[in-house]
């Protein structure tokens, strides 16, 4: 819940709420018991997580929205580039010596969402966490909704079953979704730990 | 002024740190509003408030000693500016004239 905190608040937003947290939560446990101090931080402290995740949303919806969506068109591009670089690397070196095709094609699949989420986490600096919920939310608008739809059109209706396209859905969800929210995490953490250096 | 109203919670937050004048920060100020008004609020919320506040100009923070109770860390402190005080009391006062006559109480039942 902390991590969560950190990655929300700004670091001197969430020193003065780790601060408090403990502050109050010493006085309840003075007062009421530590089972009783420890059930209203575990409370207090998923509240905050949520409304400092919701708060960008609130303030000004059109941009998260807007944000969120430029943030998943962003991994367009830049996968386009991860893949020729990876492509330049597979010519010039013997790659597959060293780690299974795969796994390498996997990887470089894998590293646009990563790198978006990274980088968005360096420009975007506070809204960058909830930027990446809400690019995560469209990516599950295009999954759920848009993707079917499309499919529907360019392939054989027999091939479409619902356990296909609910599969296919959550692998991409699962698969592009998560990266994207670990990149960004991984960006937040890595500029934190470089300003308090 | 454009731009120079306050939000329901706004509100009771620059009210809150009217009261408690320089021992306002995140604990006290939760406290003072679940005292007063009975709304279980968050640490989070109180201090997304406090942040809009600064900005608008309304309040300003300043950093105060670490102590022990709270892990070595220290409190932040808030107080309302002039700015502050000037819309506290506009809101005040469109509340006062808004209401002016009702008798809000009971008036639906």
């Amino acid at each position: 819940m902390r991590w969560l905190i950190e990655l929300f608040a700004t670091p001197q937003e969430a020193e003065a709420i780790f601060g408090d947290l403990q502050e109050e939560r010493s006085q309840i446990a003075g007062s009421h018991g530590n089972r009783r101090a420890r059930n209203w931080h575990a409370r207090q402290a998923t509240m905050t997580v949520a409304h400092l995740a919701c708060l960008p949303f609130r303030q000004s919806p059109f941009t998260m929205i807007g944000l969120g969506m430029l943030g998943l068109a962003l991994t367009f591009p830049v996968s386009w580039a991860i893949r020729q670089f990876a492509l330049q690397l597979v010519v010039r070196l013997p790659v597959y010596q060293y780690i299974p095709a795969t796994t390498f094609w996997m990887a470089a699949q894998l590293a646009a969402p990563f790198v978006t989420g990274f980088l968005g986490a360096w420009m975007l600096q506070r809204r960058a966490m909830s930027t990446a919920l809400s690019a995560f939310l469209a990516l599950m608008l295009l999954v759920f909704v848009i993707d079917p739809m499309v499919l529907s059109f360019v392939t054989p209706r027999r091939m479409l079953s619902p356990g296909f396209i609910l599969t296919r859905a959550l692998v991409l969800l699962g698969s592009w979704g998560l990266t994207l929210l670990a990149g960004t995490a991984l960006g937040i953490e890595l500029r934190r730990k470089i300003q308090t250096a | 002024m454009a731009g120079d109203y306050l939000g329901e919670f706004e509100h009771l937050v620059l009210l809150a740190l009217l009261r408690l004048n320089d021992q306002a920060y995140g604990v006290t100020v939760r406290q003072e509003i679940a005292q007063r008004t009975g709304r279980d609020v968050s640490i989070g919320a109180i201090y997304a408030t406090l942040d809009r506040l600064e900005t608008k100009g309304f309040a300003k923070s300043q950093v105060g000693e670490p102590t022990a109770e709270r892990g070595g860390r220290a409190k932040r402190y808030f107080r309302v500016t002039a700015r502050g005080l000037a819309v506290v009391n506009r809101t005040h006062d469109a509340l006062k004239s808004m209401t002016e006559g009702l008798a809000l109480k009971g008036s639906l039942a």
